[in-house]
């Protein structure tokens, strides 16, 4: 009734705040940090053997996964401590700014690495563009905090989807992969959109505030899938 | 015929050490390798480098066989080409 008397006024009513709290915060990120580092040890004995690239890059992008959710989870963590709404709030500045630069690093490489491990095969005489997929990163890190506006940070976001989305797509879907029947280009993308809006969650936590715990569900459930074909498929 | 992978050569190489007892000349398995003299000197130097083989010595003659790594490399064979299909890689 209340909500029906706001609208009739032509105030929309607020989604509701929900506030998981540090030590929700903390098991969620632990499970992410866990389920990566599951998947980056339970496939280094196939590493070991083959050293196939494709392999290597898979790896390295779980790995950053789990480095990049270490800094998320003491970002939140100094949110928390300091009672503040934002990272860029706490003092002195310089613990925020490494902190982000960091994860932020962390965050896009860890993309750069999966889009790399599907693509790597198709850019053979190319090898040298995984510096270039740091140097982005390292600069996508430097200009979220030189410019600290959201609108570029959520810009440069979408940018970034938009590539890795339509290059997994393609590669996935090239002829080579045409006989697959266990297609697992979708899991990827779907794993990118979730990873990419839990950064925007970091720096803009109001933007998602109501759909948290979606997010985190559905971020974990990808994880859990990803983890449970690997340690199906890896024997170990 | 189809580009053999990098993955299948050395699986191919290593069966070949494998079925002859473990212990090969390596101008027996140059012939059997289906290479060339100069990629099949390039890639050996490759699997002594990685551990897969290692050399023994009866007499004169120089011996090839395969190392724990190599076996091990052998059973998870399968494990490793369905992998790399699964995840696309």
């Amino acid at each position: 009734m209340q909500d029906l008397f706001y609208i009739n006024a032509g105030i929309i009513p607020q989604l509701p705040r929900i506030s998981l709290g540090i030590g929700a915060e903390i098991l969620y990120s632990f499970v992410v940090i866990f389920c990566s580092l599951m998947i980056y040890f339970g496939t280094r004995e196939l590493y070991r053997l083959s050293s196939y690239k494709g392999l290597k890059y898979f790896r390295l992008a779980f790995l950053f996964f789990a480095v990049a959710y270490f800094f998320r989870l003491a970002i939140e963590f100094m949110v928390a401590t300091f009672n503040v709404e934002e990272i860029f709030e706490i003092y002195p500045l310089i613990i925020s700014y490494v902190s982000l630069l960091v994860f932020i690093y962390f965050s896009s490489m860890s993309i750069f690495y999966l889009i790399y491990s599907v693509l790597w095969k198709n850019l053979k005489n190319n090898s040298k563009i995984i510096y270039l997929f740091h140097a982005i990163a390292i600069s996508m890190a430097f200009s979220t905090i030189a410019f600290n506006n959201v609108i570029f940070y959520l810009g440069l976001n979408l940018v970034l989807f938009v590539f890795a989305g339509v290059f997994i797509y393609l590669s996935s879907h090239s002829p080579k992969f045409k006989s697959r029947k266990n297609r697992f280009d979708k899991v990827y993308i779907l794993l990118l959109v979730f990873f990419i809006l839990n950064i925007i969650n970091i720096l803009v936590p109001k933007f998602l505030e109501a759909l948290k715990i979606l997010l985190y569900l559905a971020l974990l459930s990808i994880f859990f899938i990803i983890l449970y074909k690997v340690l199906k498929k890896s024997g170990d | 015929m189809a580009k053999r992978g990098k993955l299948e050569i050395l699986e191919d190489t290593l069966k070949v050490v494998k079925e002859n007892r473990n212990s090969i000349k390596p101008t027996v398995l140059l012939r059997k390798s289906k290479m060339s003299s100069s990629r099949f000197k390039e890639f050996y130097a490759e699997l002594l480098e990685k551990g897969f083989v290692d050399e023994i010595r009866k007499g004169s003659d120089r011996f090839i066989r395969l190392t724990e790594k190599g076996f091990k490399f052998l059973e998870r064979y399968k494990t490793i080409v369905e992998f790399i299909e699964e995840f696309e890689l």
